[in-house]
């Protein structure tokens, strides 16, 4: 093996499994401290004498509460170091899973209250009530609507950008009213340490506020891209590629994404993910494929040549570089999941790696099928074995079974993967990227196959 | 890693938390 397809040599340390369990493990043991760190503070001063537990147990869930949600802005705010390890899909479930139990949290903090302590609520009324009481309810309601409005955006038929903006006033002023509620009640805040360190938390929360929807932005605002081609690709997919004019793009890996603003400013909230599809080595521009399927996809997809654009990236770990001791790849994919994997094999192809793989493409019907021709020109080069899963293939004889593709009809299930994969690909990693049902369904079905949950790797597409 | 993993860590750091506001009710100083 020469040196250009050593494939160990494109592995950086900090994606090596260990280092990359290491910096998890940092960076829970860090949330486990922020945690606690109010309790410490208040306890180690000279706290007010207990009450009855239930009371103060209701006060201690709320301080709780508080404490993560403050760490929630941290994790939605794009932080390439905290993404590193966990990769940004899994941190947006545990933003979503630690959202829900931080609305219990503070449910039982105000429902303990309630039915137990009415006197220390005061009347409900906004007119009558302190002003700090009034805050703590208002934090509530904006928390429980955050989550039913993220729960159920589809159901309520909320716009994915109208989402985003409510989502983000309604974290901003529920998470400010729930910190003037804080020192307003003041029972355990009364000590100078704890309203130091209530401030200090209020002034790196509004740090990172900052610094996510202000300072980023404006640096993105300041290194401006420039589309310099829009091509068709065939199979309705268009490649918009972006030139820099500013500071260029820097190191990402194959399988990275990055948001991508074209047509507004970077401070609208209007970003899309899109994986980048130039090789890691070459640029300084960068080529985004785009099948247009959603609106916003078909927006960006009739970019005019001469439009400005704005990049930040590059994210996720859905990439063979974080797989160094892999003997060949399995890569599984469902509809426009499939980008992250082209860009993956065109990476494989342009180091002229010889490791085998093979590529279950799953579709809806044969027109739907993107890269096509992609796949096959890449085919040539590496040793690649694609197979197309068609769950509504056309009835025309003429048009199938399509000659030079290897195709099944069907769902990809543990039977076709059984048939399909051979039997030496059990330890190969196995990249899976599509819609979340199908996602959940093609693991349970490795799993059964006998393939490791270590050899199973996601990206999840279409999170909220 | 795992999507199963996102819903862990996120137990744990719900049952930290109840467990940090029951030891915090039980270890207030008596009155």
């Amino acid at each position: 093996m020469n040196s250009r397809s050593d494939p160990v040599r494109h592995v950086r340390p900090e994606d090596r499994a260990h280092h990359v369990w290491f910096e998890a493990g940092a960076w829970l043991g860090l949330a486990a401290l922020l945690l606690a760190l109010p309790f410490v503070v208040i306890l180690a001063g000279n706290p007010p004498a207990a009450d009855s537990f239930l009371r103060d147990f209701a006060l201690g869930l709320g301080f709780a509460a508080l404490s993560l949600a403050g760490m929630q802005f941290a994790l939605t705010g794009r932080l390439k170091p905290l993404l590193h390890p966990f990769g940004a899909d899994i941190v947006v479930v545990f933003h979503r899973f630690l959202s829900w139990g931080l609305v219990a949290l503070m449910l039982g903090h105000f429902g303990i209250l309630y039915i137990w302590y009415q006197n220390d609520l005061g009347v409900l009324n906004p007119l009558e009530a302190r002003p700090h009481m009034t805050a703590g309810r208002v934090a509530l309601g904006c928390f429980v609507l955050l989550v039913v409005s993220s729960e159920f955006r589809k159901r309520l038929r909320l716009d994915y950008l109208w989402w985003r903006r409510l989502h983000v006033a309604l974290a901003v002023s529920g998470f400010g009213a729930a910190i003037w509620h804080v020192l307003g009640a003041s029972h355990f805040t009364r000590e100078d340490a704890t309203r130091a360190l209530w401030l200090a938390a209020t002034l790196a929360w509004l740090g990172l506020i900052l610094w996510i929807r202000v300072l980023r932005p404006w640096d993105q605002w300041r290194n401006p891209w420039r589309v310099t081609e829009n091509r068709d690709e065939g199979d309705g997919v268009r490649t918009l590629v972006l030139a820099p004019e500013g500071r260029p793009l820097h190191g990402w890996r194959p399988g990275q994404f990055a948001w991508l603003t074209v047509g507004t400013s970077p401070f609208a909230l209007q970003e899309h993910p899109f994986t980048i599809s130039t090789a890691p080595d070459k640029g300084p521009e960068l080529s985004f494929s785009i099948k247009p399927l959603g609106d916003d996809s078909k927006r960006l997809s009739n970019t005019a040549p001469g439009s400005i654009a704005y990049v930040d990236g590059p994210y996720g770990v859905f990439s063979i570089d974080r797989e160094a001791d892999a003997s060949g790849f399995v890569m599984i994919a469902g509809g426009v999941g499939v980008t992250p994997i082209i860009a993956n094999l065109q990476a494989l192809e342009e180091r002229h790696d010889p490791r085998p793989v093979t590529v279950i493409y799953a579709n809806n019907t044969w027109d739907d099928v993107a890269f096509r021709d992609e796949l096959v020109r890449i085919g040539r080069t590496i040793d690649l074995r694609v197979i197309h899963v068609i769950k509504d293939p056309p009835e025309d004889p003429k048009r199938w079974p399509p000659e030079g593709f290897e195709t099944r009809e069907g769902m990809v299930d543990e039977a076709l993967l059984a048939e399909l994969l051979p039997t030496e690909s059990r330890d190969w990693p196995h990249m899976l990227c599509g819609p979340a049902p199908m996602l959940t369904a093609v693991r349970k079905a490795l799993l059964k196959l006998g393939v490791s949950r270590n050899h199973i790797d996601s990206e999840v597409f279409e999170l909220v | 890693m795992r999507p199963i993993l996102a819903r862990i860590f996120a137990a744990l750091m719900i049952l930290l938390a109840l467990g940090l506001a029951i030891g915090f009710a039980l270890l207030l100083p008596a009155a």
